[in-house]
Protein backbone atom coordinates (compact mmCIF):
# COMPACT_ATOMS: atom_id res chain seq x y z
CA UNK A 1 0.00 0.00 0.00
CA UNK A 2 3.05 2.56 1.30
CA UNK A 3 6.58 2.75 1.45
CA UNK A 4 6.22 2.09 4.94
CA UNK A 5 4.70 -1.78 4.43
CA UNK A 6 8.21 -2.30 3.84
CA UNK A 7 9.99 -1.37 6.98
CA UNK A 8 11.92 -4.30 8.53
CA UNK A 9 10.77 -6.27 5.10
CA UNK A 10 7.56 -6.81 6.30
CA UNK A 11 9.06 -9.01 9.35
CA UNK A 12 6.70 -7.96 12.62
CA UNK A 13 9.65 -10.18 14.43
CA UNK A 14 12.37 -7.83 13.11
CA UNK A 15 10.06 -4.49 14.00
CA UNK A 16 10.05 -5.45 17.39
CA UNK A 17 13.36 -6.34 18.34
CA UNK A 18 14.18 -3.63 19.93
CA UNK A 19 11.23 -3.18 22.07
CA UNK A 20 12.29 -3.85 25.61
CA UNK A 21 9.11 -3.36 27.34
CA UNK A 22 7.09 -6.46 29.15
CA UNK A 23 4.06 -7.50 27.13
CA UNK A 24 0.29 -8.41 28.11
CA UNK A 25 -1.69 -8.94 24.86
CA UNK A 26 -5.32 -10.13 25.27
CA UNK A 27 -7.78 -11.19 22.56
CA UNK A 28 -11.60 -12.05 22.24
CA UNK A 29 -12.75 -15.05 20.72
CA UNK A 30 -15.60 -13.66 18.52
CA UNK A 31 -13.42 -9.95 17.53
CA UNK A 32 -13.43 -10.55 13.86
CA UNK A 33 -11.44 -6.99 13.24
CA UNK A 34 -8.63 -7.97 15.78
CA UNK A 35 -9.04 -11.94 15.47
CA UNK A 36 -7.22 -14.31 18.27
CA UNK A 37 -4.82 -15.54 14.84
CA UNK A 38 -3.52 -12.16 14.71
CA UNK A 39 -2.38 -11.51 18.00
CA UNK A 40 -1.09 -15.05 17.97
CA UNK A 41 1.22 -13.56 15.09
CA UNK A 42 2.09 -10.87 17.59
CA UNK A 43 2.73 -12.95 20.51
CA UNK A 44 5.13 -15.10 18.23
CA UNK A 45 6.90 -12.35 16.95
CA UNK A 46 7.33 -11.14 21.02
CA UNK A 47 8.21 -15.13 21.61
CA UNK A 48 11.06 -15.02 19.01
CA UNK A 49 12.32 -12.30 20.62
CA UNK A 50 12.56 -13.60 24.05
CA UNK A 51 10.43 -10.87 24.81
CA UNK A 52 8.37 -10.79 28.71
CA UNK A 53 4.71 -11.60 27.28
CA UNK A 54 1.53 -13.28 28.27
CA UNK A 55 -0.94 -14.13 26.39
CA UNK A 56 -5.21 -14.93 27.04
CA UNK A 57 -7.72 -15.30 24.70
CA UNK A 58 -11.63 -14.52 26.29
CA UNK A 59 -14.43 -16.28 25.32
CA UNK A 60 -16.52 -13.58 24.61
CA UNK A 61 -19.61 -13.15 22.16
CA UNK A 62 -19.73 -9.31 22.08
CA UNK A 63 -17.25 -9.43 18.78
CA UNK A 64 -15.08 -6.27 18.50
CA UNK A 65 -16.77 -4.00 21.96
CA UNK A 66 -15.97 -7.31 23.97
CA UNK A 67 -13.09 -4.78 26.06
CA UNK A 68 -16.26 -2.67 26.43
CA UNK A 69 -18.50 -4.96 28.36
CA UNK A 70 -17.86 -6.71 32.15
CA UNK A 71 -16.36 -9.94 31.55
CA UNK A 72 -14.31 -12.15 34.69
CA UNK A 73 -11.47 -13.52 32.74
CA UNK A 74 -10.75 -10.72 30.93
CA UNK A 75 -10.58 -8.37 34.26
CA UNK A 76 -9.23 -11.13 36.51
CA UNK A 77 -6.12 -10.92 33.71
CA UNK A 78 -6.14 -7.52 33.58
CA UNK A 79 -6.04 -6.72 37.45
CA UNK A 80 -3.65 -9.21 37.77
CA UNK A 81 -0.98 -7.66 34.95
CA UNK A 82 -1.63 -4.21 36.34
CA UNK A 83 -0.60 -5.31 39.58
CA UNK A 84 2.44 -7.03 39.03
CA UNK A 85 3.23 -3.32 36.98
CA UNK A 86 2.10 -1.57 40.45
CA UNK A 87 4.64 -3.88 41.81
CA UNK A 88 7.66 -3.38 39.51
CA UNK A 89 7.40 0.42 39.98
CA UNK A 90 6.84 0.34 43.67
CA UNK A 91 9.42 -2.39 44.96
CA UNK A 92 9.93 -1.64 48.26
CA UNK A 93 6.38 -2.04 48.93
CA UNK A 94 5.93 -5.30 47.46
CA UNK A 95 8.37 -7.10 49.83
CA UNK B 1 3.19 -25.93 50.26
CA UNK B 2 1.21 -27.48 48.48
CA UNK B 3 0.45 -31.13 47.50
CA UNK B 4 2.69 -30.88 44.57
CA UNK B 5 5.70 -29.16 46.40
CA UNK B 6 7.09 -32.85 46.46
CA UNK B 7 7.59 -33.09 43.09
CA UNK B 8 8.58 -29.70 42.02
CA UNK B 9 11.54 -30.25 44.43
CA UNK B 10 12.54 -33.26 42.91
CA UNK B 11 12.18 -31.39 39.39
CA UNK B 12 14.00 -28.82 40.36
CA UNK B 13 17.13 -30.80 41.05
CA UNK B 14 17.23 -31.57 37.19
CA UNK B 15 17.01 -28.02 36.29
CA UNK B 16 20.74 -26.11 35.73
CA UNK B 17 20.97 -22.83 37.16
CA UNK B 18 19.76 -19.83 34.28
CA UNK B 19 18.01 -22.63 32.40
CA UNK B 20 15.38 -21.65 29.51
CA UNK B 21 12.36 -23.56 30.93
CA UNK B 22 8.48 -24.09 28.98
CA UNK B 23 5.77 -25.29 31.66
CA UNK B 24 3.13 -27.08 29.47
CA UNK B 25 -0.12 -27.10 31.62
CA UNK B 26 1.62 -24.75 33.99
CA UNK B 27 -1.04 -24.20 35.90
CA UNK B 28 -1.00 -21.74 38.80
CA UNK B 29 2.26 -21.32 37.82
CA UNK B 30 3.90 -22.67 41.16
CA UNK B 31 6.51 -24.60 39.25
CA UNK B 32 8.02 -21.79 37.51
CA UNK B 33 7.53 -19.42 40.34
CA UNK B 34 9.72 -21.92 41.95
CA UNK B 35 12.19 -22.87 39.50
CA UNK B 36 12.54 -18.86 39.15
CA UNK B 37 13.61 -18.20 42.61
CA UNK B 38 15.80 -21.23 43.19
CA UNK B 39 17.14 -21.85 39.65
CA UNK B 40 17.53 -18.50 37.99
CA UNK B 41 15.31 -19.80 34.84
CA UNK B 42 13.64 -17.84 32.71
CA UNK B 43 10.81 -18.77 30.09
CA UNK B 44 7.04 -19.30 29.88
CA UNK B 45 4.23 -21.79 30.97
CA UNK B 46 1.21 -22.20 28.81
CA UNK B 47 -1.70 -23.13 30.62
CA UNK B 48 -5.80 -23.62 28.99
CA UNK B 49 -7.11 -22.56 32.39
CA UNK B 50 -8.16 -18.87 32.70
CA UNK B 51 -8.27 -18.63 36.73
CA UNK B 52 -5.15 -19.93 37.10
CA UNK B 53 -3.46 -18.14 34.29
CA UNK B 54 -4.67 -14.97 36.69
CA UNK B 55 -2.66 -16.77 39.28
CA UNK B 56 0.61 -16.98 37.36
CA UNK B 57 0.08 -14.01 35.68
CA UNK B 58 -0.05 -12.37 39.38
CA UNK B 59 3.06 -14.80 40.26
CA UNK B 60 4.98 -12.68 37.98
CA UNK B 61 5.25 -15.99 35.25
CA UNK B 62 4.82 -14.94 31.71
CA UNK B 63 1.52 -17.46 30.44
CA UNK B 64 0.74 -18.01 26.82
CA UNK B 65 -3.34 -19.27 27.03
CA UNK B 66 -3.04 -22.34 25.08
CA UNK B 67 -4.99 -26.01 24.63
CA UNK B 68 -1.75 -28.43 24.39
CA UNK B 69 -4.21 -30.66 22.32
CA UNK B 70 -4.09 -27.67 19.55
CA UNK B 71 -0.73 -28.60 18.81
CA UNK B 72 0.80 -25.17 18.36
CA UNK B 73 3.49 -25.14 20.30
CA UNK B 74 6.39 -25.78 17.42
CA UNK B 75 4.10 -22.28 15.68
CA UNK B 76 4.58 -20.33 18.82
CA UNK B 77 8.67 -21.53 19.23
CA UNK B 78 11.68 -22.34 17.35
CA UNK B 79 13.21 -25.77 16.96
CA UNK B 80 15.76 -26.03 20.60
CA UNK B 81 14.24 -22.63 22.61
CA UNK B 82 14.54 -23.88 25.74
CA UNK B 83 16.68 -26.35 27.75
CA UNK B 84 13.93 -27.69 29.26
CA UNK B 85 10.32 -28.46 28.31
CA UNK B 86 8.19 -29.72 31.37
CA UNK B 87 4.98 -31.83 31.66
CA UNK B 88 3.75 -32.30 34.94
CA UNK B 89 0.76 -34.73 35.78
CA UNK B 90 -0.57 -33.93 32.14
CA UNK B 91 0.55 -36.74 29.66
CA UNK B 92 -2.29 -38.51 30.50
CA UNK B 93 -5.29 -36.05 30.19
CA UNK B 94 -3.91 -35.07 26.49
CA UNK B 95 -5.60 -35.81 23.48
CA UNK B 96 -1.88 -37.01 21.55
CA UNK B 97 0.63 -38.02 24.12
CA UNK B 98 2.87 -39.20 21.42
CA UNK B 99 3.14 -36.01 19.21
CA UNK B 100 2.92 -33.79 22.22
CA UNK B 101 6.42 -35.38 23.07
CA UNK B 102 7.58 -34.89 19.63
CA UNK B 103 6.77 -31.29 20.03
CA UNK B 104 8.37 -31.32 23.86
CA UNK B 105 12.07 -32.49 22.19
CA UNK B 106 11.32 -30.58 19.15
CA UNK B 107 11.67 -27.18 21.41
CA UNK B 108 13.61 -28.42 24.13
CA UNK B 109 16.82 -30.09 24.40
CA UNK B 110 15.33 -32.08 27.34
CA UNK B 111 11.91 -33.00 28.26
CA UNK B 112 10.73 -33.47 31.94
CA UNK B 113 7.59 -35.44 32.17
CA UNK B 114 5.68 -37.13 35.13
CA UNK B 115 2.43 -38.90 35.33
CA UNK B 116 1.57 -41.59 37.96
CA UNK B 117 1.73 -45.35 36.92
CA UNK B 118 -1.24 -47.44 36.24
CA UNK B 119 0.59 -50.40 36.40
CA UNK B 120 1.16 -50.13 40.26
CA UNK B 121 -0.16 -53.47 42.08
CA UNK B 122 -2.71 -51.20 44.20
CA UNK B 123 -4.63 -50.61 40.93
CA UNK B 124 -3.74 -54.17 38.97
CA UNK B 125 -5.61 -55.69 42.31
CA UNK B 126 -8.42 -53.29 42.75
CA UNK B 127 -8.85 -54.29 39.01
CA UNK B 128 -8.08 -58.11 39.88
CA UNK B 129 -10.04 -58.55 42.72
CA UNK B 130 -12.79 -55.99 42.77
CA UNK B 131 -13.38 -55.84 39.15
CA UNK B 132 -12.95 -51.84 39.36
CA UNK B 133 -11.09 -48.81 38.07
CA UNK B 134 -8.16 -48.03 40.18
CA UNK B 135 -9.32 -44.73 42.50
CA UNK B 136 -6.41 -43.94 44.91
CA UNK B 137 -3.99 -40.55 46.01
CA UNK B 138 -2.03 -40.48 42.27
CA UNK B 139 -5.34 -41.15 40.23
CA UNK B 140 -8.03 -39.37 42.20
CA UNK B 141 -10.89 -39.34 39.80
CA UNK B 142 -13.84 -42.01 39.22
CA UNK B 143 -13.91 -43.48 35.51
CA UNK B 144 -16.63 -41.32 34.46
CA UNK B 145 -14.48 -37.84 35.19
CA UNK B 146 -13.12 -37.55 31.68
CA UNK B 147 -9.70 -36.11 32.66
CA UNK B 148 -6.65 -38.99 32.36
CA UNK B 149 -7.77 -40.59 29.08
CA UNK B 150 -4.78 -42.04 28.28
CA UNK B 151 -3.43 -43.64 31.62
CA UNK B 152 -0.10 -45.69 31.08
CA UNK B 153 2.28 -48.13 32.90
CA UNK B 154 6.31 -46.99 33.27
CA UNK B 155 6.89 -50.04 31.00
CA UNK B 156 4.04 -48.66 28.13
CA UNK B 157 6.08 -45.19 28.41
CA UNK B 158 9.69 -46.71 28.30
CA UNK B 159 8.16 -48.79 24.90
CA UNK B 160 7.18 -45.48 23.05
CA UNK B 161 10.22 -43.81 24.04
CA UNK B 162 12.17 -46.96 22.59
CA UNK B 163 9.63 -46.44 19.50
CA UNK B 164 10.80 -42.81 19.12
CA UNK B 165 13.80 -43.34 19.30
CA UNK B 166 14.06 -41.10 22.33
CA UNK B 167 16.60 -41.80 25.42
CA UNK B 168 15.83 -41.38 29.22
CA UNK B 169 18.46 -39.22 30.30
CA UNK B 170 17.14 -40.49 34.22
CA UNK B 171 14.14 -41.49 35.87
CA UNK B 172 13.33 -41.31 39.33
CA UNK B 173 10.36 -43.38 40.56
CA UNK B 174 8.61 -42.41 43.76
CA UNK B 175 5.75 -43.32 46.13
CA UNK B 176 2.24 -41.04 46.24
CA UNK B 177 4.43 -39.52 49.05
CA UNK B 178 7.04 -38.42 46.63
CA UNK B 179 9.65 -40.42 48.81
CA UNK B 180 11.89 -42.98 46.83
CA UNK B 181 11.23 -46.34 48.94
CA UNK B 182 13.34 -48.96 48.55
CA UNK B 183 10.00 -50.78 46.98
CA UNK B 184 9.79 -48.84 43.29
CA UNK B 185 13.38 -49.70 43.19
CA UNK B 186 13.04 -53.17 43.26
CA UNK B 187 10.16 -53.27 40.56
CA UNK B 188 9.25 -49.81 39.41
CA UNK B 189 6.34 -50.76 36.74
CA UNK B 190 4.61 -53.02 40.47
CA UNK B 191 5.90 -50.95 43.02
CA UNK B 192 6.24 -46.95 42.08
CA UNK B 193 3.20 -44.76 42.06
CA UNK B 194 4.53 -41.78 40.19
CA UNK B 195 7.51 -41.44 37.81
CA UNK B 196 9.74 -38.52 36.47
CA UNK B 197 10.96 -38.67 33.59
CA UNK B 198 13.72 -36.84 31.98
CA UNK B 199 14.27 -37.76 28.20
CA UNK B 200 15.93 -36.08 25.08
CA UNK B 201 16.29 -37.20 21.27
CA UNK B 202 18.99 -39.65 20.92
CA UNK B 203 19.95 -37.67 17.53
CA UNK B 204 18.81 -34.44 17.54
CA UNK B 205 20.00 -33.38 14.16
CA UNK B 206 20.23 -36.35 12.19
CA UNK B 207 23.85 -36.36 10.67
CA UNK B 208 25.29 -36.97 7.03
CA UNK B 209 28.56 -38.53 8.91
CA UNK B 210 27.04 -42.12 9.78
CA UNK B 211 28.79 -45.13 8.40
CA UNK B 212 26.52 -45.92 5.21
Amino acid sequence: MCSSDLDFDNNLSLALAKATAHFLVISFTSDWRFAPERSHEIVKALLDNDAAVSYAEVDSQHGHDAFLLPNAHYEGIFRAYMQRVLSDVTPEESS
Amino acid sequence: MNARTPEFNLISEWILPNSRVLDLGCGDGTLLHHLKKTRQTTGYGMEIDPEKNIVAISRGINVIQSNLNSHEICDYFDEDSFDFVIMTQAIQVVSRPDLLIDEMLSVGKEAIITFPNFGHWRNLSRLFFQGRMPQNETLPNPWTNPANIHLCTFSDFEDLCDEKDIAIVERKVVNAQHQPSIFPRLSPNLLGEIALYRIKRKTKAPSNETFA
